[in-house]
């Protein structure tokens, strides 16, 4: 019997679906479909020339070295003590209210994105600093963790954004408008879940139990002293990226060196917490690439398998009508999400959906947004949801990735407000950049 | 049957893709041979295509020959002679009667990875685009300047820093300042997102990057084909070419000095003085080349190198007396008005190369 | 004993590939902040940084700690639908996964030993700013990683296994 190339892509989908379920880990199960899968619609050689060359050119990749970077510098942080001091002055201020700390690793991660382009990076960065600290004021860990990685996608709508410069360059359209354009659709994200945060705690205070903080206004303004290390941290990466001393990718390193330097000259730095920093900088980097190095191998499948044609026969008329070509592109953004990393999304709808934007004189700065927000919710959903995953190998193995998945959960309701927020209301994306020139 | 996959890693909206591939696509359909175009690396990356059209994950793709140098290492001393031509012009015509009719050996760096070359283009004319005003070489002096390879000995020649950086990171670190500057065509102005950055162009219009594998075939796809259908494809080729260097990029500049004029960038053609540093830099150029090919075990990289720059004289002649920088300079940005200029570089592409060779007997 | 995962025999040199990671990791830090520095202080940026991070650093750091990563926490996965079982099944499904990894492992190191030779008998150099770099030597870093994660997937299959023999009751 012969399969259709489409047949065998639907099939390898539910396999991939059945091992991740048997809990083969992830990056396996992606490998051995997206192999597998190659290997019937090509042939076995053309499945080992993939293995042959796409591991290593994948990881052999300049812009990805913020990732380790940024796991080290948040690995350093929290090890050294150094976050610590934060954690104090934000209970200080924050810890009588409701999920008080939530709400500040929220904003905290919107400013962190205005240093970092991208997502997995600000999550990894913040991951360890904030979920341990808020783990010992005794919230729940669903809603830390829910709380760093759903704001860590912040990285990517709020400018700068690897994002947004990959698909202005598919797109041909200014990237400097793209960015603009991320800031008050970042902000609004940052607000409603913020928001949803106290609302939750409110409802069930065990969530986030305020704390009972018997301070005068003076005291807390003297816990702010404490503090600068932390200070010192992020005000280095965001000068540094704006004084144009380093790129958005070597902000990693130097964020790492700086946080290397502080818990030196604070005392705190010796070989054991180098030594841990260093090896759970480490392990997380190679949890999240075996991963991420699937998912890549997964995207060239369905490419080989024809999935182009497939979402073009899908959208069909659609395609003549803007709101349902909206809907359209979103359900294809929300499937494609859940398997895929960013670049594997941006890969196989751009070229698709892009000539059917423009045809339907639709605006690409606006699109461009929807699109980061999208891929910005692939990196939540169940099965492959990279930043659940970096959150999970920085809290290791007590909690386990399903409760942060149920977490993240109410980030995906507050998602989905935003998302038809953007779709009826475009000025909020592109209030700002009408501003330019 | 089912269609042939040309598979490579540009945005669909690249020039290549519009001007060049599309309408070939088009063009050889419309004769009865199927070709699936599929854009923006879903297939493989720049890096992959060498392998990925060797094991027919594709059936053909773009070559660029300095992320294969060791397995195209006759092929790539065209490329890495990039300094020594004035433009992609001359330059593509130059290399393609190098590597088609007289370096076997370069046809055969192809043929050992499974491959045929069937169509090449050049790029270039490059210029420094510049975050600062930048209008003489003296300008340029202590500048950290975005390159790669031999663009990097320019840069180094005119006294300023190459810097490695990812084309990814380039936007930004011109805006803000950790370079200076980016070695490029002008054309970069419209395909990079980097127009908003830039205050000035020192456009000197030296060296083009030739070679490039516009249209590599999987041996076995191509093998399958009957003489008929390989002469169509062959009949396509100068066509596909003239229309990716002449429409694509020619265009893409002239739309791109509209950008800049739009956007206030003063843009300096270069004087005498930089021509003779140039005239200079040429000839250690050509030793650099054959010296990096020997050290990859290339044979008689002297001889390749040698009728490249014959070949390069020649061109120029070619094209100064085709009228071809006439109808050049006399286009405006709409594409139509570059209709003449790129009927008579194909001309020149049958005349002086597609005709000489019989593609059944590749 | 011989067939155990957690002898030292398997758990050191597992232990110093994620050590050679380590130092790459770091060393990664330090380039980068010395590139910058160069480059934004004295206008001297070091020569191939950008290769040197991509080719060699980011390379080590991937794959080096792959089976250090197996035997501490494990790779990511989904444990939602098996935390039920019982032990006995529970090993038995184990030894099958690490069955299925440990074959996809090993053909994952033989295939990239083999694209390892190919670099190096070519001699596989990339562009830099004004140069080229050697890369060869780095591709010998996916079997070399691969093949030890795939030694450890062997061994604690067979561990599993036999847990699930000896497990008598659930
Ligand atoms: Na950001
Ligand atoms: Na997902």
């Amino acid at each position: 019997m012969e399969f259709t190339d489409l047949q065998i892509a639907f099939s390898a989908m539910g396999i991939l679906l059945v091992l991740i379920a048997l809990r083969l880990p992830v990056g396996f199960a992606l490998f051995i479909v997206a192999v597998g899968g190659v290997a019937a619609l090509k042939g076995w050689d053309v499945a080992a020339g993939m293995i042959r060359n796409e591991p290593f050119d994948f990881a052999a990749h300049w812009s990805f070295s913020a990732i380790p970077m940024f796991l080290l510098m948040g690995a350093v942080a929290h090890n050294s003590g150094i976050s610590n001091s934060l954690f104090y002055a934000a209970r200080c201020w924050f810890g009588g209210l409701p999920g008080g700390l939530a709400v500040a690793t929220n904003f905290a991660c919107a400013g962190f994105a205005a240093a970092s382009g991208s997502s997995t990076a600000t999550a990894a960065a913040l991951g360890k600093i904030s979920v341990p600290e808020m783990s010992k004021a005794g919230y729940d860990i669903g809603l830390s963790s829910g709380t760093v990685a759903s704001a860590g996608t912040l990285g990517a709508m709020i400018p700068p954004s690897i994002a947004f410069v990959l698909y202005g360059i598919f797109a041909e359209v200014s990237i400097s408008k793209l960015f603009i354009a991320g800031v008050l659709p970042g902000l609004l994200t940052a607000g409603i879940y913020a928001l949803m945060i106290i609302a939750r705690c409110k409802v069930n205070p065990s969530l986030g139990p305020p704390l009972e903080i018997k301070m005068s206004f003076m005291e807390k303004v003297i816990a702010l002293k404490d503090v600068w290390p932390l200070l010192v941290l992020i005000v280095a990466i965001i000068g540094g990226l704006y004084g144009g001393l380093v790129t958005p990718t070597e902000a990693g390193a130097f964020g790492a060196f700086v946080a290397v330097v502080i818990s030196f000259l604070q005392g705190r730095m010796n070989l054991r917490v180098l030594k841990d920093s260093v090896l759970e900088a480490l392990a997380g980097t190679a949890k999240i690439f075996w991963v991420a190095i699937g998912a890549v191998m997964l995207t060239r499948f369905l490419a080989m398998a024809g999935a182009e044609d497939f979402l073009k026969d899908l959208v069909g008329s659609w395609a003549a009508e803007p709101l349902l070509l909206v809907l359209a592109a979103s359900l294809i953004y929300i499937v494609l999400g859940m398997f895929l990393d960013p670049l594997g999304v941006l890969l196989l709808s751009l070229p698709l959906l892009l000539p059917m934007f423009e045809a339907l004189d639709l605006n690409l700065i606006w699109f461009g947004v929807l699109v980061v927000k999208y891929i910005e919710i692939g990196l939540l959903t169940p099965p492959v949801g990279l930043n659940v995953y970096v959150i999970k190998s920085v809290v290791g193995p007590e909690v386990s990735l399903e409760t942060i998945f149920k977490g993240v959960g109410w980030f995906l309701v507050c998602e989905v407000l935003v998302v038809l927020l953007l779709v009826f209301f475009p000025q909020i994306s592109l209030f700002l950049p009408s501003m330019m020139q | 049957d089912k269609a042939y996959v040309y598979g490579q890693w540009l945005p669909p909206k690249h020039n290549v893709n519009l001007w060049g591939l599309k309408p070939l696509v088009k063009e050889l359909g419309d004769k009865g041979i199927k070709w699936k175009l599929v854009t923006g690396g879903q297939l493989f990356k720049a890096k992959g295509t060498l392998k990925g059209v060797g094991n027919r994950t594709a059936e053909a793709g773009l070559v660029v020959p300095s992320y294969h140098r060791t397995q195209l290492k006759h092929a790539f001393i065209i490329s890495d002679l990039l300094m020594i031509g004035r433009n992609e012009l001359i330059m593509n015509g130059a290399a393609h009667e190098t590597m088609m009719l007289e370096c076997p050996e370069c046809m055969n760096d192809y043929k050992r990875q499974g491959l045929i070359y069937l169509a090449g283009y050049g790029v270039g004319g490059y210029s420094m685009l510049c975050r600062t005003m930048v209008t003489k070489y003296t300008d340029i002096k202590g500048l950290k300047i975005r390159t790669t390879g031999a663009l990097g000995r320019w840069a180094k020649k005119l006294q300023g820093i190459p810097v490695s950086m990812s084309m990814s990171d380039t936007p930004e670190a011109i805006k803000r300042g950790n370079i200076d500057c980016i070695a490029g065509p002008v054309a970069w102005l419209k395909s990079y997102p980097i127009v908003d950055s830039i205050k000035s162009v020192l456009n000197y219009g030296l060296g083009s990057y030739s070679g490039l594998g516009l249209f590599v075939m999987n041996r076995k796809a191509w093998d399958a084909y009957s003489d008929k259908q390989k002469r169509t494809m062959w009949d396509a080729m100068p066509g596909t070419i003239a229309r990716t260097v002449i429409d694509g990029y020619v265009g893409d500049d002239l739309i791109s000095r509209q950008m800049a004029k739009k956007q206030g960038i003063k843009i300096t053609k270069t004087g005498a003085k930089m021509l003779d540093i140039w005239n200079e830099h040429k000839k250690g150029e050509v030793a650099l080349a054959v010296k990096n090919a020997s050290k990859m075990k290339a044979k008689n990289p002297q001889s390749i190198a040698d009728k490249f720059v014959a070949n390069v004289k020649k061109w120029e002649k070619i094209i100064a007396d085709a009228g071809l920088e006439n109808a050049i300079a006399n286009a405006t940005p709409e594409r139509s008005s570059l209709a003449k200029a790129s009927a008579i570089y194909k001309g020149l592409m049958i005349k002086h190369i597609y005709s000489k060779i019989d593609p059944t007997k590749l | 004993m011989l067939l155990n995962p957690n002898s030292k025999y398997i758990q050191g040199p597992t232990n110093a590939l994620a050590l050679v990671g380590g130092v790459a990791i770091i060393l990664l830090m330090l380039h980068v902040v010395a590139d910058v520095m160069g480059r934004e202080l004295f206008r001297f940026p070091l020569e191939g940084t950008l290769e040197i991070v991509s080719f060699y650093y980011m390379v080590a750091v991937t794959f080096f700690p792959l089976a250090y990563v197996c035997h501490n926490e494990g790779h990511i996965s989904v444990e939602l639908f098996t935390k039920n079982l019982p032990r006995r099944g529970n090993h038995r499904l184990e030894a099958i996964l690490l069955l299925i990894s440990f074959i996809f492992t090993l053909w994952f190191a033989t295939e990239t030993w083999s694209r390892a030779l190919e670099s190096y008998a070519e001699g596989e150099m990339w562009e830099t700013a004004d140069d080229m770099i050697s890369v060869w030597p780095s591709r010998f870093i996916l079997p070399i990683a691969t093949l030890m994660m795939a030694i450890y997937l062997f061994f604690r299959m067979f561990h599993e296994a036999r847990l699930s023999m000896s497990t008598k009751t659930d």
